[in-house]
Parts: structure tokens; sequence; C-alpha cells
């Protein structure tokens, strides 16, 4: 070797504290020659010998290997909303994950319950196409209601398909339902959801027109 | 943070920077040691500041600007670290918005250039005796300063 | 005072042959902004006189999305997640300094666990980063072999992430007051078997790159970068370090539980491109050493010490933290006004936005292949220079 690997270890000083420094050795000359053709060989025997063994080989086959893809638990992708076997979710609706999501991605639309008048999830509206999977909803939420599943592979030809609806009906959460030992008042609670069908991009509705920006008073005028 | 001179505690640190230039002040509510000074001391004491044997801060690790808009003011911060210390010190400065001009700090600490553009570019801070001042991040025609607090662009969105 | 503002194609008028000496005319080539050396979109304008480089122009901003005007609409939480953007290979370093400099000023006390745990993360994610820096080195100076098996162990430290945080790249784990998982029950045996695998590695990249002469003949005294100039020009990290000035925030200003590992701060003596190159690898190899230090004794306690829901709400004032990242010291400074869980000015003093203008200082004399090698080894990330 040329040497290089030598570190020397000592003590230096910089704002007023002793720090202990490995010092790397500086490469003053250029290789003698017979260094270089060793340098060079040693290099080769490495490469040759990870082509010689490829059972040591760590790449995988995607997307051949699809069928035996495995994720550890914690993998984060598609968001979902968490059914029971029921098909109850846990989601009441008080809008955290709204509120805790950095980029507006979530929108939670509530109605009054059509028995109680209480507040009840109408829509859960997910914007695959500006999440960033942070996990901030699921972190934010107090009921466990929602969950990171490990669908990946979710490009379309469309970006307003990746708008979601992630409830798959509109009404109370699971605590409530299961209290209800009414068959036929349950049903008349919940109101099917499917896909989302509403406008689209979804964020024309929040956006102020461009005239009303110029005309709104400023937020903070100059002294 | 280790901005003390040895046994020295942030306040008499603050009394010996505030000695080196009478108009100094000291700056509250920071977390670190920082003096306030006014535009017309700034070159003056940063350059002390640098040259002092007691202080030499060598780096000037940070510039950066905040627009108080509702008193109509810049605060310029430049966070300053010395190798041979290693104590570190905010200096604030405050400029009026009709007229945000402050001197250069490109010949005391080369990085300043730099630092300056980008609070050119964001902030419209105009930087006298800078020999090189243009957009840094933006594109040279561009429209206004982003980080202003009365900057508007029609593509903006209202946030939530 | 009077203020001339300049413009690009200002600086930009082509020389003229009677500005050049001799028969010669200097010229400008464009390097980038779509360029396989920039990792990134990055522009750089060479005035170059033949081959030989007479002055750089960098011109950053293509990737700038304005993260400190939106952080002025955010959250301190949220916050958290924009920084993962900035340098995406120090994620978790970004994530910590800011979750650090909030918890400061807002008076929250962490435990020991989730230091521990912050720490331990950091170290494997340098040697991460710095793994991914080696193998593009090689690629950029033509060897692309560096490049397949940096990869190869990037992401096998990448898996030890995906199973304790659940993402690889943009983990958004450090959080203020705590972290977002706690590490699984098989985390401490996991990553002594990382630790197994990766330790001979760095010797298989000696062998394979460091070893070789023609690698070593494009970065020996190649773009020296001096210590003076080094601190002059505000750079951090191994970039500093390698010009023989030991600034490194894990001993200057101990945070996480960096006091109780024992580690050296390489560094180097010249500040050429090998010294930067090395620097770095030996760099790997004491983070290899801090992380077999503080594997044994996680303490136990809690993984998050404040509701997330909580606001989190900060005094009036300015608030400065700093922390080493893979590439140097990047800062944040908050000015809070005191209403509300978001800051009224939020600033990133981003380690690569400082090293990037030392190319300034040291391309000008060297020709333009080792430029690339200079810019290489200065292990530039392009989204943190423009934020």
């Amino acid at each position: 070797m040329s040497g290089f690997k030598d570190i020397e270890r000592k003590q230096m000083t910089l704002g007023g504290k002793s720090i202990p420094v490995a010092v790397v050795r500086p490469l003053d000359r250029a290789p003698s020659a017979p260094s270089v053709l060793a340098g060079l060989a040693r290099g080769m025997r490495l490469t040759l010998g990870v082509f010689l063994r490829p059972w040591k080989v760590v790449t995988r086959q995607y997307p051949e290997n699809r069928q035996t893809l495995r994720f550890p638990p914690r993998y984060r992708a598609m968001l979902t909303m968490i059914h029971d076997s029921q098909g109850f979710h846990r989601c009441t609706a008080c809008k955290l994950c709204e509120k805790a999501c950095p980029n507006g991605s979530i929108r939670v639309i509530t109605r009054k319950g059509l028995i109680d008048g209480v507040n009840k999830l109408d829509q859960y509206i997910w914007r695959m196409d500006s999440c960033m999977l942070c996990n901030a909803c699921v972190q934010a939420c107090p009921f466990a209601a929602l969950r990171m599943t490990h669908q990946f592979e979710n490009a379309v030809y469309d970006r307003r398909l990746l708008v979601f609806n992630l409830n798959q009906y509109a009404g109370p959460p699971a605590k409530v339902l299961s209290a209800e030992p009414d068959t036929g008042r349950r049903r008349q609670m919940m109101e099917p959801r499917g896909r989302y069908e509403g406008p689209l991009p979804i964020n024309e509705s929040l956006r102020p027109a461009v005239s009303e920006v110029k005309d709104a008073p400023a937020k903070d005028t100059p002294a | 943070m280790g901005d003390t001179i040895g046994t020295m505690g942030t306040e008499a640190f603050e009394q010996l920077v505030m000695g080196l230039e009478p108009q100094c002040r000291k700056r509250e509510q920071s977390d670190c040691a920082a003096v306030d000074v006014p535009v017309s001391a700034l070159e003056t004491l940063m350059r002390n500041l640098r040259d002092e044997v007691r202080l030499s801060f060598d780096m000037l690790l940070d510039h950066t600007a905040i627009d108080h808009i509702q008193d109509g003011r810049f605060e310029l911060v430049y966070l300053l670290y010395s190798t041979r210390h290693g104590h570190h010190l905010m200096v604030t400065c405050e400029i009026p918005r009709t007229d945000p001009i402050a001197p250069t700090m490109g010949d005391l600490w080369p990085i300043a250039h730099w630092q300056e553009r980008e609070v050119f570019d964001l902030f419209g801070i105009g930087y006298d005796g800078h020999l090189d001042l243009r957009r840094l991040f933006l594109e040279d025609g561009w429209q206004g300063y982003p980080l202003r607090k009365d900057y508007t662009d029609p593509d903006m969105l209202e946030p939530a | 005072m009077s203020v001339t503002v300049r413009t690009l194609d200002e600086l930009l008028t082509p020389p003229t042959a009677a500005d050049s000496p001799l028969s010669t005319q200097e010229y400008f080539v464009n390097m980038g902004p779509q360029h396989p050396i920039a990792h990134g979109s990055l522009r750089i304008i060479l005035l170059l006189d033949g081959e030989t480089i007479r002055k750089v122009i960098p011109v950053p901003g293509y990737v700038h999305r304005g993260i400190e005007k939106m952080c002025e609409h955010m959250s301190y939480r949220k916050i958290i997640t924009l920084t993962d953007r900035m340098d995406y290979l120090s994620a978790l370093m970004n994530n910590w300094v800011v979750a650090r400099t909030v918890e400061k000023a807002a008076g929250i006390e962490t435990n020991a666990r989730i230091e521990t745990i912050r720490t331990l993360m950091a170290e494997l994610q340098r040697i991460q980063s710095h793994a991914l820096w080696w193998g593009v080195l090689g690629m950029d100076l033509g060897a692309f072999t560096a490049f397949l098996y940096s990869f190869r162990d990037r992401e096998i430290i990448g898996e030890i992430f995906e199973e304790t945080i659940g993402a690889r790249l943009t983990m958004n784990y450090i959080q203020p007051g705590g972290l977002m998982y706690d590490i699984l029950p098989d985390f401490v045996q996991k990553v002594k078997k990382l630790l197994a695998y990766v330790r001979p590695l760095i010797n298989e990249y000696d062998t394979l790159l460091s070893g070789n002469a023609i690698l070593q003949e494009r970065l020996r005294n190649i773009g020296i970068l001096t210590a003076k100039d080094a601190v002059a020009f505000g750079c951090t990290g191994p970039v500093v370090r390698a010009s023989g000035v030991p600034y490194d925030l894990r001993k200057l200003e101990p945070y996480g539980v960096y006091d109780k590992a024992d580690f050296d701060v390489v560094v180097g003596t010249k500040g050429d491109c090998w010294d930067r190159y090395y620097v770095r690898m030996e760099e790997m190899r004491q983070s290899i050493r801090i992380v077999e230090q503080l594997i044994d004794n996680i303490p136990e306690g809690p993984y998050m010490v404040t509701k997330y829901n909580a606001r989190l709400k900060l005094p009036k004032g300015r608030f400065y933290g700093q922390m080493e990242t893979a590439r140097g010291v990047l800062g944040v400074f908050i000015y809070s006004d005191g209403n509300g869980d978001t800051p009224y000015r939020m600033h990133f003093r981003s380690p690569n936005f400082n090293n990037l203008w030392a190319v300034t200082q040291i391309a000008p004399g060297w020709r333009i292949a080792d430029y690339i090698a200079i810019q290489s080894s200065l292990d530039l990330v392009i989204p943190d220079i423009d934020r």
C-alpha cells in the first residue's frame, strides 16, 4: 500500500479547546510505476472476485419479484382509513390530521348526522398528488383511524386520478355504531361513499380569484 | 453554546464588545450574546470585531435579515464565530424599510459577498460597496423581493 | 451611499481578442444546469482560456423552492418535513437541528434515550451519505464501478432506516420533543450486523478507488484550499477540516450524546482534493467507532416527551442553533414574534451554500477536468444551496 492509510493521532487546539484529531497523510509524491500496476491489479481482483461469486449479488429483480416483495411494517406508502371487519371506521372528523398536514393534502368534510344532528364525517379527501408521505396525519390521529399501507405502485396517466375518498361510508365512527344494537338504525346512519367524485382540481374552490387577491386589504400595512 | 471567552460570562463579553463601539446596545430577546448597532457604526464595529485580538471573529457564519414591517424597518443579522477563542456573537443592525442600504462586509469576510447577494435577492437590501450585487436565486428580471412580508404574486396560494 | 445592481448578462459580455494576450481568446462555457457532476441543477459558467479556467461564476437557483418563505406559514412540526428536502442526504441531521433549536427555545427537555437514538441515526446517515459521495466521486472521475458498490452498501444502511422509520430518504423522523417511532426490539442486533458488514467495506473502498493511481493523480495537489481561505469563506465540515482546521461541532459544542463517545476529528494538512477525499473516508471509520460505542447502551425511556398535537409556542426572540451534518454546519435562525406556533422568520444557514463559493477561489488556474474533481470533492447537494 502506498501508505495513505497511515493516520497520525494527536491533539489540536481550536476555539480554546483541545481536540483529539486524526491527521490524514498527504499524498506528496506520484506513485511509482510498480505500485501503479499493483494498485490497479488489486482493484481488478476485487471486482473479478465479485464477478465470480454471483450469489453475493444483492440486486433485487424488481419488477419480476413483485410476488415476493416484502416491506417492513412501518413502510410508508398509500394512506388508508382503517375499516374493521364490520366495515366501520374510527374517524370522528376531528380534523386534527387536516391541521397537521404540511401541504394541505387532506380535506375532511363534515355534515350533520342524519339522526342525532351531531357533526359526522362526510368525505375524507386525500390528495395523493401532493402528499409527501410524512406520516403527520397518522401521528396526529388520536383514534388511530389512519394507516400507511405498502401499496407503492400508484402511477396513473392523469394526476386528477390521484384524489381519493378514503372513507367507505359517511357517518359516525365504530364506537357509536357498535353501541347501536338496532341494525336498521345503524344502516340509516351510514351512507355509502365510493371513489372521489367531487370537483377537480379541488384546490380551485379554496383558491381566491386573482382579482380578489389584489383588492384584498394588505395584511400588514407599513407604518 | 460556547459564546463566552473562557470564564467570562455572556454579560461581560457583551460589555467588552460594547466597549469597542459606544453606539452599541445589548440586543434583548436573543439566546446568545448579541449586540445591536446603528448602521453608521456597523462597518467600524465589524472591522474591530475581526481585528481585535481578544475577539478575532474570523468566520462569518451567517448573514440574514428580518422584515419588521409593522415598525417599517429591516433588521440585519450577522452571526460571527471565532476559531481562535470559540465564541459566537450575534450582531444586529436596523435600517429603514424605505431606504434599505447597508455597507458591505465583503472586504472583511469574502463569504459576505454571496450571503449579501442572497439577502439582496430576497429582501431587496442594497449593499454599498458591493462589487457584484446581482440576483442570486431568482432571475434578473424578477419583480419584487419574496421574503418581504408585503410580497404578493398572482400565482401565490393563500395559506389556509 | 449608492448601490449598483448588476445583471448576469453584464458579466457575460464575450471577451474580444483585444482583451486577451497573444493570439488566444477567452470564452465562456456553461456547465449545467443539467450536468452529471452537479448532482442536481447547478449552473456553472466558466471563463476559459483554452482549457484553463480563468473565472468561475456559479449561478444557483434552479431548485429554489422558497423554503424560508414557506416556513413562515407553517408550524414547527410541519417545518421538519421541509428540512428533509434541503440536504436530502443528511435528512435526519436536518430534522434534528430544527427539532433541537425549537426544543431549546420552547424549553422542552428530552431524555437520554431520545438523544442516543438521534445520535446513532445521525451517524448511520453520515456513513450512508459519505458512502454515496464516494461512489459519485468515482463516477464523476470515470470509475463507474465505485458508484455501484457504494449504492449497494448505501441501500443496506437504508434498510435499517426503512424498518425503523418507514422511509429511506425523506424521513421526518426526528421531531420537536422526540422521535416519530421508537426503535424496534431487533434494532441493536441489526445495527451490529450492519457494522460488521460495513467495517471491511471501507477497506474495500480503499482497495478499489483510493489505491488507484489514476484517482490519486487526479486528486493529488489539485484545488488547494488554504486554512485561512476556508475559514474566511465560511466553509465547514470535511472541506474546512481537510484544510487542517479541526472545526467539528460534535467536539466543540457537543450535542446529543457525542460527549459520551470517544472519537477523533479527522483533519487533513494541505487542503487539496485528496485531503478532502480521504478525510471523508476516515470519517466513515470514525462514525462506525461512534456507533459501536453507543449501540450497546441505549437507555430506557419514552421516545416522545411532548404530545404530538400540542401547540409548540416559542417565546418572542431570536434563536440560533447549529449542528454538524455530513457536509458541514447547518444553522437554523428562528425569529419568533411570540404569537402562535409559526416562526416570523426562519433562515437556514446551509453548509453547501457556503462551501460552494470556495470554488471561485480554488478553481481558477486549473483545467476543466480538474474542476470536476474540485467540485466533486466539495460534495455539494444542490437543493441545500438553493433551499
